[in-house]
């Protein structure tokens, strides 16, 4: 899927990356997931007026969103602290395009978008828990 | 069919097409996508394969929830497409997967582009909705402008395919449509103001995914959907001079132009749920109020009126009125008092008690004030007075007035001699008026008619039951049973048809009734037919009291208890268990009608405990225990024993009497033997010299020392006076005879006895004494010597104990001089040891001129008298003690 952020980099270049970019990626790449899961949160919602038995799915989606807006808030935080010029974007990218799209897919392709989100976000957190072991470690430097 | 196959083909190739250029590349696609399926129906879904050679439909291969499809419900379609068919049973939504097998690593990699999934829904057509009823209620002086429809939904649905209802309402002549889509099953419309007289058409259609239904029309005038107020100001109203009837008024709810109305009306008694409806047809028109008839004087009622459209019948009711309550007023009563007599026994003999006893009237209709009696002989002898009515008031409670069970009073107590008959005639009197004369004769005692027969009593059903065959008569006209416990009495009266009747009483349980079924012939009662009977019986409250009648015997006692009272009996006692035991537990079951009973084969000698128990059908009470112990032995035997032991005893001293009588002589010869009479013997002539010497020798041998100290004259004095007080010292003697026969023996160890012995003698000299005592014992061997026996020493017994008077009699001073001094002799001899004077020295000389001839004689004497050393001096002195009376005067 083109609009989730890419999990592949080169490791020496991951590494030579400034704490900023560093912030500024992890920001951009949380919003985006946030973003994702909210899409796919409601098409889920949509098709439990239909089908029953989707209530606790979509509530734990619910409570990862909560958790990454969470994280951002911190990143933001973070890095009005190292920039103060710096301000958060007052809204998320705005994603409405693909909804027609989106719509037109088979139940099954839902399905299927829906776990790759799922799955890439798992894979990403485990990239930025590096992240943030890094910048942790050059504080104390 | 084919259409849909057609249909399905299509959708197939658009999907792919829609695939091919979607960037997941997805190998496998299911059609239909989302499906609904009707349960109870099969379902064919076809996958297929696209973009790829790679793997053909044999690699393919179906999953429902998770569980593989066999492979026989497959359909290869070509190469590139497999079909499968499955029945919809299973309400729930479940996923069908089309997945490839791994027949090659590619595919392993790449499961994901290998599997396509739908998700099957399930559901019901919808069925027609019945019982469509719409309402507009109404709203203070006109019609709601809201209309509420109802309706039943008919059939099942699942939660994936819900049903959903909308209503239809046309307004028919404009043309108005109105409609409203639901879940449940009432709708509610909202017109701008009720379309009063417009005809309605008002349906709704159920409807889901599978399909959609239309229930029947309602086309009808608005104003049948219409439910007004009920009535209003219900008022009800009693009138006196009409004690069966109520005057109801009301108001209409809705004003007439508006809506023409018909009501109902209904009423109860006493406030039960009963409701009786009066008839439409007298309520049909558009009224105000109305009368009830027929109905109880004195009577609550309760009476709730209704309205409704009155053009069309379907329209709706309104809800009832409140309930009006009224009392309808007082009459006088309809019926005769329940008129009874209870007959007992009276004071005086050939005398009843009879009371006179009465109930209200069914239908008192009013408040009884009182009974007016009649009591006459039956020659129209009048009793108690004149054949005036006399008045007995009765004083009623509210509590009586309206009584759970008809109470009755008792009008008269009369005491009516058992030869004479009365009728008794009463009316029952209340404010109004006075009912029908109710009457009844107490016949003669045992003139009395007929009674029923086959009485039968039995409980079913928390009732007494009672069942009779008729008397053979037919004047018969009624029964009356008449049940008495504790001296309660109630009765009820049956008619003359009654085979088979319950006691409508309140009965208690465990309470003896003796019931009684009397005929009556024209008022005269007949001979009863009585039986008891318990509602339902348990076991006695108590056990019976057990004792002992008298005493127990050995093996057996008798018992007897009393029968338990009536009041604990709690039931028909059936028979009497008795329980004994000892080391053993026995019982004896005994019939009921005992209350006594003999215990035999008990044992002698033993503890029993014995109780009762008493037993109903319903269980077994035991009664306290009573212990006793049985004999040891029978009664009498003790006697029998005794008796026999002391005739026993009598025969054996009559014999022994009879045996001395008869064999007298034998027992007197061998018991007294033949005695020589010392009166016929030659001692009288024989010289005294001789015995004094005969004991010397021995005691000198004895003592070793021969002293002999005899004062002759001395002697002589003392055996004068001796003689003198010898009769009254006779017991004296005896004692000291012994004594002095001890002295004798024991004088050489102890010369103090001696004394002692002397001392008895008072002033008179020891020596003188002592020479007499010794005096004798030589005179005993004098007469020894003197008659020589083969026998000697039995000789010397008999004499000394049966002879002694003789010796009295004798008294022959010489023989007792004699004697004095050879008994004197050996004990002067201690003395004139110790003292020396000059007279021992005399004697001594005298001793010596005889001792000669005294051992002679003891020489013969002692291999026969001598059996031991230690006799030696006691056989003297003993023996002849008695005999030396003679010189007792000391």
């Amino acid at each position: 899927m083109k609009e989730l952020p890419s999990l592949s980099t080169e490791f020496f270049s991951w590494l030579n990356l400034t704490d900023w970019e560093r912030l500024h990626a992890a920001f951009t790449d949380m919003q985006a997931f946030c973003n994702m899961l909210e899409r796919k949160r409601k098409e889920l919602q949509e098709d439990k007026e239909q089908i029953a038995g989707h209530t606790t799915l979509t509530q734990n989606m619910k409570h990862i969103q909560l958790d990454l807006r969470d994280l951002i808030d911190q990143v933001s935080t973070q890095m009005t602290y190292m920039k103060s010029s710096w301000s958060k974007p007052t809204s998320p990218l705005v994603l409405n395009p693909t909804n027609s799209e989106a719509r037109s897919k088979t139940v099954w392709d839902r399905r299927v978008e829906g776990y790759i989100i799922l799955r890439d976000l798992d894979l990403y957190l485990t990239k930025l828990a590096r992240d943030f072991l890094l910048l942790a470690k050059k504080s104390h430097f | 069919m084919v259409s849909a196959r057609v249909l399905q083909l299509l959708w197939l190739a658009f999907l792919s097409a829609l695939l091919t250029r979607g960037e997941n590349e997805n190998h496998l696609v299911v059609a239909p996508q989302s499906p609904v399926l009707e349960m109870g129906t099969t379902f064919t879904a076809t996958c297929m394969i696209i973009n790829t050679a790679e793997i053909t439909s044999d690699d393919l291969y179906w999953n429902l929830s998770k569980t593989i499809i066999p492979r026989e419900q497959y359909t290869k379609v070509n190469r590139s497409a497999l079909n499968v068919t499955i029945s919809v049973s299973n309400e729930n939504c479940e996923w069908l997967f089309c997945l490839c097998k791994e027949v090659s690593a590619s595919i392993a990699l790449n499961k994901g582009r290998f599997i396509h999934g739908i998700l099957l829904k399930k559901g019901y057509r919808p069925v027609k909705p019945e019982n469509l009823t719409c309402v507009a209620l109404q709203e203070k002086i006109y019609i709601s402008s809201i209309i509420t429809c109802r309706w039943d939904s008919v059939g099942r649905q699942t939660k994936d395919v819900p049903t959903k209802y909308t209503l239809y309402l046309t307004v028919t002549l404009p043309g108005e449509h109105f409609n409203k889509t639901t879940t449940e099953n009432r709708a509610q419309i909202t017109f701008s103001m009720f379309p009063s007289f417009m005809e309605l058409d008002i349906w709704v259609v159920a409807h889901n995914q599978l399909g959609a239904v239309e229930s029947e029309h309602l086309k009808k005038e608005s104003d049948c959907f219409v439910k007004t107020n009920p009535p209003a100001d219900v008022r009800v109203i009693s009138e006196r001079s009409f004690p069966t009837s109520l005057l109801i008024n009301w108001t209409r709810p809705i004003d007439k132009g508006l809506m023409g109305l018909t009501y109902q009306i209904r009423f109860s008694k006493n406030a039960s749920q009963s409701w009786t409806y009066v008839p439409r047809g007298e309520t049909s028109n558009d009224i105000q109020s109305f009368r009830i008839q027929n109905l109880q004087p004195d009577t609550v009622y309760v009476t709730q009126v209704r309205c409704k459209n009155a053009k069309e019948s379907y329209c709706h009711w309104s809800d009832w009125t409140h309930g009006v309550t009224k009392r309808t007023p007082e009459d006088r009563p309809t019926g005769k008092p329940d008129l009874w007599a209870i007959i007992s026994q009276g004071d005086a003999m050939n005398e009843r008690r009879v009371q006179i006893v009465c109930k209200d009237p069914v239908f008192a209709n009013g408040w009884i004030i009182g009974f007016d009696i009649k009591i006459q002989g039956q020659k129209g002898k009048v009793m108690n007075g004149s054949l005036k009515w006399e008045r007995i008031p009765v004083n009623r409670s509210e509590e009586d007035y309206h009584p759970t069970q008809r109470k009755f009073d008792v009008l008269k107590d009369i005491q009516l001699p058992d030869r004479k008959s009365v009728k008794v005639e009463v009316i029952a009197v209340n404010s109004v008026g006075a009912s029908a004369t109710a009457s009844l004769v107490v016949p003669e005692k045992g003139h009395e008619r007929s009674p029923v027969e086959a009485l039968r009593i039995w409980t079913q059903g928390g009732q007494l039951w009672l069942e009779w065959k008729p008397p053979n008569k037919s004047a018969l006209s009624e029964y009356v049973v008449e049940w008495v416990s504790d001296n309660q009495v109630d009765w009820q009266r049956e008619n003359r048809s009654t085979r088979l009747t319950a006691i409508k009483g309140n009965l208690k349980r465990f309470v003896c009734y003796s019931v009684s079924v009397y005929p009556i012939y024209s008022g005269w009662p007949g001979k009863a037919a009585k039986m008891e009977a318990y509602l339902e019986q348990e076991a006695p409250l108590k056990g019976p009291d057990v004792r002992l009648n008298g005493k127990p015997g050995r093996t057996h006692a008798e018992l007897v208890w009393t029968e338990i009272s009536a009041r604990e009996r709690r039931g028909f006692i059936t028979n009497y268990t008795i329980f004994y035991s000892s080391d053993t537990k026995h019982t004896v079951v005994v019939p009921a009608n005992t209350t006594s009973y003999t215990l035999t084969s008990l044992s002698g000698n033993t503890k029993y405990d014995i109780c009762i128990g008493a037993s109903t059908i319903a269980g077994l009470t035991i009664g306290s225990t009573h212990s006793f112990t049985t004999l040891k032995y029978e009664d009498g035997v003790i006697e029998f024993i005794v008796v026999g032991a002391s005739l026993g005893f009598l025969f054996v001293v009559i014999m022994t009497l009879l045996l001395c009588v008869y064999k007298k002589d034998v027992i007197k010869r061998n018991f007294w033997p033949q005695i020589p009479n010392p009166g016929e013997s030659t001692i009288g002539n024989w010289s005294p010299d001789y015995p004094l010497k005969a004991e010397t020798p021995k005691e000198n041998s004895l003592s070793g020392i021969s002293v002999l100290n005899v004062d002759v004259c001395d002697a002589k004095c003392v055996f004068e006076e001796d003689k003198t007080s010898l009769s009254l010292k006779k017991d004296k003697y005896l004692s000291e005879e012994h004594s002095s026969g001890i002295g004798g023996s024991s004088c050489m160890s102890s010369p103090r006895q001696s004394v002692s012995d002397s001392d008895e003698g008072g002033d008179i000299a020891d020596t003188t004494a002592s020479t007499i005592q010794y005096s004798s014992v030589v005179a005993s061997s004098g007469y020894k010597g003197q008659t020589p026996s083969t026998q000697p020493q039995q000789a010397v017994f008999s004499r000394s104990e049966s002879t002694q008077p003789l010796l009295d009699c004798e008294e022959n001073p010489d023989m007792q001089e004699v004697s004095r001094q050879s008994q004197h002799f050996p004990t002067q001899s201690c003395f004139t040891h110790a003292t020396g004077n000059k007279d021992g020295n005399i004697r001594l000389e005298a001793e010596q001129q005889n001792e000669p001839l005294n051992f002679c004689l003891l020489d013969k004497r002692l291999p026969t008298e001598e059996q031991s050393p230690d006799w030696l001096p006691v056989t003297p002195a003993s023996s002849y003690m008695p005999q030396l009376g003679g010189y007792r005067p000391q």
